[in-house]
Protein backbone atom coordinates (compact mmCIF):
# COMPACT_ATOMS: atom_id res chain seq x y z
CA UNK A 1 0.00 0.00 0.00
CA UNK A 2 2.85 2.36 0.81
CA UNK A 3 6.37 2.21 -0.62
CA UNK A 4 9.01 4.26 0.64
CA UNK A 5 12.51 4.16 -0.97
CA UNK A 6 15.79 5.76 0.57
CA UNK A 7 13.55 8.71 1.74
CA UNK A 8 15.78 12.31 2.12
CA UNK A 9 14.60 15.50 2.91
CA UNK A 10 16.33 18.44 3.61
CA UNK A 11 15.52 22.07 5.08
CA UNK A 12 17.62 24.44 3.69
CA UNK A 13 21.06 22.96 4.75
CA UNK A 14 19.10 20.26 7.73
CA UNK A 15 19.00 17.10 6.60
CA UNK A 16 16.20 16.14 8.54
CA UNK A 17 15.00 12.82 6.52
CA UNK A 18 18.01 10.66 6.38
CA UNK A 19 17.66 7.49 4.07
CA UNK A 20 13.98 6.49 5.32
CA UNK A 21 12.45 3.16 3.61
CA UNK A 22 9.51 2.14 4.85
CA UNK A 23 6.86 -0.60 3.74
CA UNK A 24 3.44 -0.68 4.99
CA UNK A 25 0.83 -3.35 4.01
CA UNK A 26 -2.83 -3.21 2.89
CA UNK A 27 -4.38 -3.05 6.36
CA UNK A 28 -1.24 -2.88 8.28
CA UNK A 29 -2.04 0.02 11.61
CA UNK A 30 1.51 1.84 11.96
CA UNK A 31 2.41 3.84 14.77
CA UNK A 32 5.22 6.71 13.85
CA UNK A 33 6.45 7.54 17.32
CA UNK A 34 10.53 9.53 18.82
CA UNK A 35 11.81 12.78 20.17
CA UNK A 36 10.03 16.03 18.28
CA UNK A 37 12.72 16.84 15.61
CA UNK A 38 12.91 13.21 14.56
CA UNK A 39 11.25 13.66 11.42
CA UNK A 40 7.90 11.69 11.83
CA UNK A 41 5.71 14.55 11.08
CA UNK A 42 8.01 15.61 7.99
CA UNK A 43 8.05 11.92 6.68
CA UNK A 44 4.13 11.26 6.66
CA UNK A 45 3.95 14.53 5.05
CA UNK A 46 6.72 13.78 2.33
CA UNK A 47 4.29 10.32 1.79
CA UNK A 48 1.08 12.13 0.93
CA UNK A 49 3.13 14.89 -1.13
CA UNK A 50 2.47 17.98 1.11
CA UNK A 51 6.08 18.12 1.53
CA UNK A 52 8.61 18.00 -1.49
CA UNK A 53 11.23 15.98 -0.86
CA UNK A 54 15.46 15.87 -1.85
CA UNK A 55 15.73 12.41 -2.71
CA UNK A 56 13.96 8.86 -2.85
CA UNK A 57 10.57 6.98 -4.17
CA UNK A 58 7.58 7.18 -2.53
CA UNK A 59 4.61 4.90 -4.56
CA UNK A 60 1.16 5.37 -1.98
CA UNK A 61 -2.21 3.59 -2.57
CA UNK A 62 -1.24 3.06 -6.18
CA UNK A 63 0.63 6.07 -7.12
CA UNK A 64 3.79 6.87 -7.59
CA UNK A 65 4.50 10.19 -6.18
CA UNK A 66 6.73 12.51 -8.09
CA UNK A 67 9.69 13.95 -6.57
CA UNK A 68 8.11 17.96 -7.13
CA UNK A 69 4.86 16.45 -6.20
CA UNK A 70 3.56 17.97 -8.89
CA UNK A 71 0.95 15.15 -9.48
CA UNK A 72 -0.12 15.04 -5.61
CA UNK A 73 -3.84 16.10 -6.69
CA UNK A 74 -3.93 12.96 -8.47
CA UNK A 75 -4.16 10.93 -5.01
CA UNK A 76 -7.17 12.98 -4.88
CA UNK A 77 -8.28 12.12 -1.74
CA UNK A 78 -7.41 8.23 -1.81
CA UNK A 79 -4.77 9.22 1.27
CA UNK A 80 -6.73 10.88 4.13
CA UNK A 81 -4.58 12.95 6.14
CA UNK A 82 -5.90 14.43 9.89
CA UNK A 83 -3.74 17.16 10.68
CA UNK A 84 -2.67 18.56 14.62
CA UNK A 85 -4.39 21.71 13.88
CA UNK A 86 -8.19 20.49 12.15
CA UNK A 87 -7.55 22.65 9.61
CA UNK A 88 -11.38 22.57 9.24
CA UNK A 89 -12.79 25.07 6.57
CA UNK A 90 -14.03 27.64 9.17
CA UNK A 91 -16.47 29.30 6.15
CA UNK A 92 -18.45 26.15 5.89
CA UNK A 93 -20.42 24.54 8.46
CA UNK A 94 -20.14 20.50 9.15
CA UNK A 95 -21.96 19.16 6.53
CA UNK A 96 -20.48 21.02 3.50
CA UNK A 97 -16.72 20.57 5.36
CA UNK A 98 -17.41 17.15 4.82
CA UNK A 99 -19.44 16.99 1.26
CA UNK A 100 -17.05 19.63 -0.55
CA UNK A 101 -14.24 16.96 -1.71
CA UNK A 102 -16.96 14.73 -2.51
CA UNK A 103 -19.10 17.17 -4.48
CA UNK A 104 -15.63 18.54 -6.42
CA UNK A 105 -13.28 15.56 -6.47
CA UNK A 106 -15.83 12.42 -6.89
CA UNK A 107 -18.28 14.64 -8.53
CA UNK A 108 -21.10 13.49 -6.46
CA UNK A 109 -24.63 15.23 -6.54
CA UNK A 110 -25.16 17.22 -3.74
CA UNK A 111 -28.15 14.93 -2.32
CA UNK A 112 -25.95 11.95 -2.80
CA UNK A 113 -22.88 13.12 -0.60
CA UNK A 114 -25.03 14.98 1.77
CA UNK A 115 -27.01 11.88 2.94
CA UNK A 116 -23.36 10.11 2.98
CA UNK A 117 -21.82 12.88 5.23
CA UNK A 118 -24.85 12.53 8.06
CA UNK A 119 -23.98 8.69 7.78
CA UNK A 120 -20.58 9.96 8.73
CA UNK A 121 -21.61 12.12 11.05
CA UNK A 122 -24.11 9.69 12.53
CA UNK A 123 -21.54 7.17 13.27
CA UNK A 124 -19.09 9.86 14.57
CA UNK A 125 -22.08 10.53 17.25
CA UNK A 126 -22.02 13.99 15.66
CA UNK A 127 -25.16 14.04 13.58
CA UNK A 128 -26.67 16.65 15.69
CA UNK A 129 -23.77 19.21 14.56
CA UNK A 130 -23.94 18.84 10.95
CA UNK A 131 -24.99 22.74 10.66
CA UNK A 132 -23.09 23.88 12.71
CA UNK A 133 -19.81 26.07 12.29
CA UNK A 134 -16.14 24.63 13.16
CA UNK A 135 -16.04 27.52 15.61
CA UNK A 136 -19.00 26.60 17.71
CA UNK A 137 -17.64 22.66 18.35
CA UNK A 138 -15.10 21.77 20.95
CA UNK A 139 -11.57 20.59 19.81
CA UNK A 140 -12.54 17.08 19.99
CA UNK A 141 -15.08 17.40 18.16
CA UNK A 142 -13.74 19.36 15.54
CA UNK A 143 -10.79 16.44 14.93
CA UNK A 144 -13.29 14.35 14.56
CA UNK A 145 -15.14 16.32 12.03
CA UNK A 146 -11.83 15.97 10.29
CA UNK A 147 -11.56 12.80 10.26
CA UNK A 148 -15.06 12.41 8.62
CA UNK A 149 -14.00 14.56 6.46
CA UNK A 150 -11.31 12.29 5.38
CA UNK A 151 -13.24 9.07 5.39
CA UNK A 152 -15.73 10.20 3.44
CA UNK A 153 -13.30 10.40 0.59
CA UNK A 154 -13.25 6.35 1.03
CA UNK A 155 -9.33 6.89 1.74
CA UNK A 156 -7.44 3.56 0.96
CA UNK A 157 -4.78 5.18 3.49
CA UNK A 158 -5.07 7.60 6.75
CA UNK A 159 -2.36 9.44 8.09
CA UNK A 160 -2.95 10.85 10.84
CA UNK A 161 -0.36 13.61 12.28
CA UNK A 162 -0.23 14.07 15.97
CA UNK A 163 -4.04 14.39 15.66
CA UNK A 164 -4.74 14.99 19.89
CA UNK A 165 -1.57 17.37 20.78
CA UNK A 166 -3.64 20.32 19.91
CA UNK A 167 -6.46 19.24 21.78
CA UNK A 168 -7.12 19.67 25.80
CA UNK A 169 -6.46 16.45 27.88
CA UNK A 170 -9.88 15.33 28.32
CA UNK A 171 -11.04 15.90 24.82
CA UNK A 172 -8.17 12.97 23.91
CA UNK A 173 -9.59 10.00 25.06
CA UNK A 174 -13.06 10.54 22.48
CA UNK A 175 -10.66 11.19 19.41
CA UNK A 176 -8.15 8.30 19.83
CA UNK A 177 -11.43 5.64 20.45
CA UNK A 178 -12.41 7.15 16.92
CA UNK A 179 -9.20 6.01 15.95
CA UNK A 180 -9.34 2.64 17.75
CA UNK A 181 -12.72 1.70 15.96
CA UNK A 182 -11.46 2.94 12.80
CA UNK A 183 -8.56 0.35 13.29
CA UNK A 184 -10.94 -2.42 13.44
CA UNK A 185 -12.23 -1.65 10.11
CA UNK A 186 -9.25 -2.86 8.19
CA UNK A 187 -8.00 0.77 7.38
CA UNK A 188 -4.46 1.00 6.53
CA UNK A 189 -3.36 3.50 9.00
CA UNK A 190 -0.15 5.33 9.78
CA UNK A 191 -0.46 7.31 13.46
CA UNK A 192 1.96 10.12 14.52
CA UNK A 193 1.72 9.99 18.30
CA UNK A 194 3.32 10.63 21.61
CA UNK A 195 0.05 8.38 22.87
CA UNK A 196 1.73 4.97 23.95
CA UNK A 197 -1.25 3.67 25.37
CA UNK A 198 -3.30 3.83 21.97
CA UNK A 199 0.14 2.56 19.83
CA UNK A 200 0.29 -0.73 22.45
CA UNK A 201 -3.76 -1.43 21.69
CA UNK A 202 -3.71 -0.50 18.40
CA UNK A 203 -0.57 -0.67 16.66
CA UNK A 204 0.65 -3.60 14.65
CA UNK A 205 4.08 -2.68 14.50
CA UNK A 206 5.58 0.52 15.84
CA UNK A 207 8.25 2.44 14.08
CA UNK A 208 10.50 4.71 15.99
CA UNK A 209 12.25 7.42 14.53
CA UNK A 210 15.33 9.47 15.63
CA UNK A 211 17.42 12.10 13.76
CA UNK A 212 15.65 11.60 10.45
CA UNK A 213 16.60 7.58 10.72
CA UNK A 214 14.32 4.54 11.32
CA UNK A 215 15.93 3.35 13.98
CA UNK A 216 13.28 0.72 15.27
CA UNK A 217 10.26 -1.41 13.78
CA UNK A 218 8.69 -3.83 16.06
CA UNK A 219 5.66 -5.23 16.86
CA UNK A 220 4.14 -3.31 20.26
CA UNK A 221 5.14 -5.73 22.69
CA UNK A 222 8.71 -6.27 21.47
CA UNK A 223 9.11 -2.76 21.20
CA UNK A 224 7.84 -1.89 24.52
CA UNK A 225 9.09 -4.70 26.75
CA UNK A 226 12.34 -5.12 24.51
CA UNK A 227 13.83 -1.86 23.22
CA UNK A 228 17.32 -2.61 21.33
CA UNK A 229 18.33 0.67 21.04
CA UNK A 230 19.81 2.80 23.57
CA UNK A 231 17.62 6.27 22.20
CA UNK A 232 14.76 3.85 22.21
CA UNK A 233 14.67 2.65 26.02
CA UNK A 234 15.36 6.63 26.92
CA UNK A 235 12.51 7.89 24.83
CA UNK A 236 10.61 5.17 26.54
CA UNK A 237 11.92 6.16 30.00
CA UNK A 238 10.85 10.14 29.12
CA UNK A 239 7.25 9.80 28.41
CA UNK A 240 6.86 6.28 29.99
CA UNK A 241 4.06 7.16 32.65
CA UNK A 242 1.79 7.46 29.49
CA UNK A 243 2.31 3.78 28.47
CA UNK A 244 -0.60 2.11 31.14
CA UNK B 1 -24.03 82.47 7.94
CA UNK B 2 -27.06 82.73 6.79
CA UNK B 3 -29.49 79.92 7.02
CA UNK B 4 -31.42 81.16 3.72
CA UNK B 5 -28.62 80.18 1.82
CA UNK B 6 -28.22 76.29 3.78
CA UNK B 7 -31.77 76.51 2.44
CA UNK B 8 -30.95 77.43 -0.65
CA UNK B 9 -28.10 75.29 -1.23
CA UNK B 10 -29.69 72.22 0.15
CA UNK B 11 -31.54 71.37 -3.50
CA UNK B 12 -28.29 72.35 -5.45
CA UNK B 13 -26.06 70.17 -3.32
CA UNK B 14 -28.55 67.40 -4.22
CA UNK B 15 -28.06 67.45 -8.02
CA UNK B 16 -25.07 66.42 -7.67
CA UNK B 17 -26.13 63.18 -5.44
CA UNK B 18 -26.78 61.56 -8.39
CA UNK B 19 -23.77 61.71 -9.83
CA UNK B 20 -21.87 61.26 -6.48
CA UNK B 21 -23.08 57.90 -6.11
CA UNK B 22 -22.73 56.94 -10.05
CA UNK B 23 -19.29 57.33 -10.04
CA UNK B 24 -18.79 56.12 -6.45
CA UNK B 25 -20.88 52.76 -7.13
CA UNK B 26 -19.35 52.09 -10.62
CA UNK B 27 -15.44 52.84 -9.38
CA UNK B 28 -16.26 51.22 -6.39
CA UNK B 29 -17.31 47.77 -8.45
CA UNK B 30 -14.50 48.39 -10.96
CA UNK B 31 -12.45 48.60 -9.01
CA UNK B 32 -13.28 45.49 -6.75
CA UNK B 33 -13.35 43.40 -10.22
CA UNK B 34 -10.09 44.33 -10.84
CA UNK B 35 -8.50 43.95 -7.47
CA UNK B 36 -8.88 40.18 -7.42
CA UNK B 37 -6.81 39.63 -10.78
CA UNK B 38 -4.33 41.88 -9.80
CA UNK B 39 -4.41 40.80 -6.06
CA UNK B 40 -3.80 37.18 -7.19
CA UNK B 41 -0.79 37.76 -9.54
CA UNK B 42 0.18 40.21 -6.59
CA UNK B 43 1.41 36.90 -4.51
CA UNK B 44 1.31 34.58 -7.24
CA UNK B 45 4.66 32.11 -7.66
CA UNK B 46 4.98 33.21 -11.18
CA UNK B 47 7.32 36.46 -11.37
CA UNK B 48 5.56 37.16 -14.91
CA UNK B 49 2.75 37.89 -12.77
CA UNK B 50 3.80 39.07 -9.80
CA UNK B 51 6.17 41.78 -11.22
CA UNK B 52 3.53 43.34 -13.33
CA UNK B 53 1.17 43.92 -10.28
CA UNK B 54 3.40 44.85 -8.46
CA UNK B 55 4.77 47.76 -10.70
CA UNK B 56 0.81 48.96 -11.23
CA UNK B 57 0.10 48.85 -7.67
CA UNK B 58 3.84 51.19 -7.28
CA UNK B 59 2.53 53.51 -10.05
CA UNK B 60 -0.80 54.12 -8.85
CA UNK B 61 -0.82 54.29 -5.69
CA UNK B 62 2.56 56.02 -5.88
CA UNK B 63 1.13 59.21 -7.77
CA UNK B 64 -1.55 62.02 -6.85
CA UNK B 65 -5.13 60.36 -8.02
CA UNK B 66 -5.44 63.78 -9.52
CA UNK B 67 -2.23 63.77 -11.50
CA UNK B 68 -3.59 60.83 -12.58
CA UNK B 69 -7.62 62.39 -13.49
CA UNK B 70 -5.84 64.84 -15.52
CA UNK B 71 -3.53 62.39 -17.37
CA UNK B 72 -6.55 60.44 -18.33
CA UNK B 73 -9.03 62.73 -18.97
CA UNK B 74 -6.30 65.63 -20.56
CA UNK B 75 -3.55 63.46 -21.47
CA UNK B 76 -4.85 60.63 -23.48
CA UNK B 77 -6.71 62.70 -25.48
CA UNK B 78 -3.85 64.49 -26.99
CA UNK B 79 -2.67 60.56 -28.23
CA UNK B 80 -3.53 60.38 -32.19
CA UNK B 81 -3.95 56.67 -31.49
CA UNK B 82 -6.16 57.45 -28.40
CA UNK B 83 -8.46 59.66 -30.46
CA UNK B 84 -8.60 56.96 -33.35
CA UNK B 85 -9.39 53.99 -31.27
CA UNK B 86 -12.50 52.32 -30.30
CA UNK B 87 -12.32 53.48 -26.61
CA UNK B 88 -12.62 57.10 -27.64
CA UNK B 89 -15.95 57.64 -27.33
CA UNK B 90 -15.65 56.09 -23.55
CA UNK B 91 -12.25 58.03 -22.98
CA UNK B 92 -13.88 61.65 -24.35
CA UNK B 93 -16.63 61.59 -21.48
CA UNK B 94 -15.22 62.81 -18.38
CA UNK B 95 -17.53 60.83 -16.44
CA UNK B 96 -16.11 57.45 -18.08
CA UNK B 97 -12.45 59.05 -17.40
CA UNK B 98 -13.81 60.07 -13.63
CA UNK B 99 -14.80 56.36 -13.15
CA UNK B 100 -11.83 54.58 -14.69
CA UNK B 101 -9.25 56.86 -13.02
CA UNK B 102 -10.97 55.64 -9.38
CA UNK B 103 -11.61 52.05 -10.16
CA UNK B 104 -7.69 51.96 -11.05
CA UNK B 105 -6.86 53.95 -8.01
CA UNK B 106 -8.91 51.68 -5.81
CA UNK B 107 -8.52 48.58 -7.32
CA UNK B 108 -4.54 49.00 -6.51
CA UNK B 109 -5.42 49.55 -3.35
CA UNK B 110 -7.55 47.12 -2.77
CA UNK B 111 -4.80 44.30 -4.54
CA UNK B 112 -2.93 44.49 -1.78
CA UNK B 113 -5.27 44.43 0.38
CA UNK B 114 -6.13 41.07 -1.14
CA UNK B 115 -2.70 40.06 -1.91
CA UNK B 116 -2.14 40.66 1.97
CA UNK B 117 -5.36 38.46 3.18
CA UNK B 118 -4.62 35.81 0.94
CA UNK B 119 -1.07 35.30 2.45
CA UNK B 120 -2.50 35.17 5.99
CA UNK B 121 -5.21 32.16 5.37
CA UNK B 122 -3.56 29.91 7.25
CA UNK B 123 -1.53 27.24 5.36
CA UNK B 124 -3.55 24.51 6.37
CA UNK B 125 -6.28 25.05 4.97
CA UNK B 126 -4.03 24.62 1.13
CA UNK B 127 -2.85 21.58 3.22
CA UNK B 128 -6.26 20.33 3.85
CA UNK B 129 -7.70 20.94 0.56
CA UNK B 130 -4.63 18.91 -1.05
CA UNK B 131 -4.93 16.06 1.13
CA UNK B 132 -8.72 15.71 -0.13
CA UNK B 133 -7.66 16.10 -3.70
CA UNK B 134 -9.29 19.88 -5.00
CA UNK B 135 -8.03 21.29 -7.30
CA UNK B 136 -6.15 24.55 -7.64
CA UNK B 137 -9.48 26.18 -9.44
CA UNK B 138 -12.03 25.02 -6.48
CA UNK B 139 -9.32 25.69 -4.02
CA UNK B 140 -9.24 29.21 -4.64
CA UNK B 141 -13.50 29.44 -5.38
CA UNK B 142 -14.69 27.28 -2.59
CA UNK B 143 -12.22 27.75 0.12
CA UNK B 144 -9.44 30.68 0.41
CA UNK B 145 -11.25 33.34 -1.55
CA UNK B 146 -15.03 33.20 0.89
CA UNK B 147 -12.66 33.08 4.14
CA UNK B 148 -10.48 36.48 2.48
CA UNK B 149 -13.53 37.79 1.40
CA UNK B 150 -15.40 37.87 4.43
CA UNK B 151 -12.01 38.37 6.38
CA UNK B 152 -11.24 42.09 4.36
CA UNK B 153 -15.51 42.89 4.61
CA UNK B 154 -14.63 46.18 7.14
CA UNK B 155 -11.49 46.87 4.62
CA UNK B 156 -14.04 46.67 1.86
CA UNK B 157 -16.43 48.92 3.63
CA UNK B 158 -14.11 51.41 4.46
CA UNK B 159 -13.11 51.31 1.06
CA UNK B 160 -16.08 52.55 -0.49
CA UNK B 161 -16.48 55.02 1.95
CA UNK B 162 -12.66 56.10 0.41
CA UNK B 163 -14.17 55.88 -3.11
CA UNK B 164 -17.14 58.19 -2.16
CA UNK B 165 -14.33 60.90 -0.98
CA UNK B 166 -12.10 60.40 -3.89
CA UNK B 167 -14.90 61.05 -6.09
CA UNK B 168 -15.44 64.66 -5.09
CA UNK B 169 -12.07 65.15 -7.67
CA UNK B 170 -13.70 64.49 -10.38
CA UNK B 171 -15.59 67.75 -9.88
CA UNK B 172 -11.51 68.70 -11.45
CA UNK B 173 -12.16 67.31 -14.94
CA UNK B 174 -15.59 68.91 -15.14
CA UNK B 175 -18.09 66.58 -13.80
CA UNK B 176 -20.89 68.47 -11.91
CA UNK B 177 -21.04 65.83 -8.79
CA UNK B 178 -21.51 67.35 -5.48
CA UNK B 179 -18.39 69.23 -5.33
CA UNK B 180 -18.87 70.08 -8.59
CA UNK B 181 -22.55 71.87 -8.44
CA UNK B 182 -20.95 73.25 -4.99
CA UNK B 183 -18.57 75.04 -6.21
CA UNK B 184 -20.04 76.55 -9.32
CA UNK B 185 -22.61 77.45 -6.55
CA UNK B 186 -20.14 79.22 -4.48
CA UNK B 187 -18.67 80.89 -7.79
CA UNK B 188 -22.68 82.61 -8.00
CA UNK B 189 -23.44 83.27 -4.40
CA UNK B 190 -19.65 84.00 -2.44
CA UNK B 191 -21.08 81.84 0.36
CA UNK B 192 -18.59 79.04 0.53
CA UNK B 193 -19.42 78.09 4.27
CA UNK B 194 -22.46 77.54 3.95
CA UNK B 195 -22.19 75.37 0.98
CA UNK B 196 -19.87 73.65 1.35
CA UNK B 197 -20.69 72.59 4.84
CA UNK B 198 -24.20 71.68 3.12
CA UNK B 199 -22.12 69.24 1.04
CA UNK B 200 -19.87 67.92 3.55
CA UNK B 201 -23.06 67.16 5.56
CA UNK B 202 -24.19 64.85 2.37
CA UNK B 203 -20.78 63.23 2.38
CA UNK B 204 -21.10 62.31 5.82
CA UNK B 205 -25.25 61.09 5.03
CA UNK B 206 -23.61 58.76 2.43
CA UNK B 207 -21.06 57.16 3.85
CA UNK B 208 -22.95 56.53 6.99
CA UNK B 209 -25.76 54.70 4.87
CA UNK B 210 -22.35 52.57 3.46
CA UNK B 211 -21.33 51.84 6.62
CA UNK B 212 -24.90 51.09 7.79
CA UNK B 213 -24.81 48.43 4.99
CA UNK B 214 -21.60 46.92 5.31
CA UNK B 215 -22.29 46.15 9.26
CA UNK B 216 -25.60 44.35 8.01
CA UNK B 217 -23.12 42.41 5.92
CA UNK B 218 -20.87 42.15 7.93
CA UNK B 219 -23.00 40.29 10.28
CA UNK B 220 -24.57 38.27 7.91
CA UNK B 221 -21.31 36.51 6.45
CA UNK B 222 -18.46 37.96 8.22
CA UNK B 223 -15.93 35.41 10.68
CA UNK B 224 -14.70 36.36 13.28
CA UNK B 225 -12.34 34.45 15.44
CA UNK B 226 -12.67 31.20 13.71
CA UNK B 227 -8.83 31.39 12.72
CA UNK B 228 -7.27 28.18 14.06
CA UNK B 229 -4.02 29.30 14.99
CA UNK B 230 -0.80 28.37 12.85
CA UNK B 231 0.65 25.33 13.81
CA UNK B 232 3.65 25.56 15.58
CA UNK B 233 6.61 24.23 14.06
CA UNK B 234 6.98 20.43 14.55
CA UNK B 235 8.96 17.61 13.63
Amino acid sequence: MIKVRNLVKYYGPTKVLDGISLDVEKGERIVLCGPSGSGKSTLVRCINGLEQRSAGDIEIAGHVLKADCSNVLDLGGDVGMVFQQFNLFPHMNVLDNLTLAMRRVRRAPRSEAEAQAMAMLERMQLGARAKAYPRELSGGQQQRVAIARALCMKPKVMLFDEPTSALDPEMVQEVLDVMTALSREGLTMIVVTHEMGFARNVADRIVFMDGGVILEEAAPDAFFDHPQHNRTREFLRQIGPRTH
Amino acid sequence: MSPDIFIKATPIVLQGLQLTLIITICSFVLGQILALPLGLARQANSPLLRWPAATYTFLIRGSPLLVQLFIIYYGLGQIPAVRNSILWPILREPLYCGIIAIALNSAAYMAEVVAGALKRVPKGQTEACISLGISRRHRFTDVLLPQVYRELLPNIGNEIILVLKSSSLASAITIMEITGVARAFTARTFAPFEVFITAGILYLAIGFAFTFLFRLLERRYGITGTRTPAPEASA
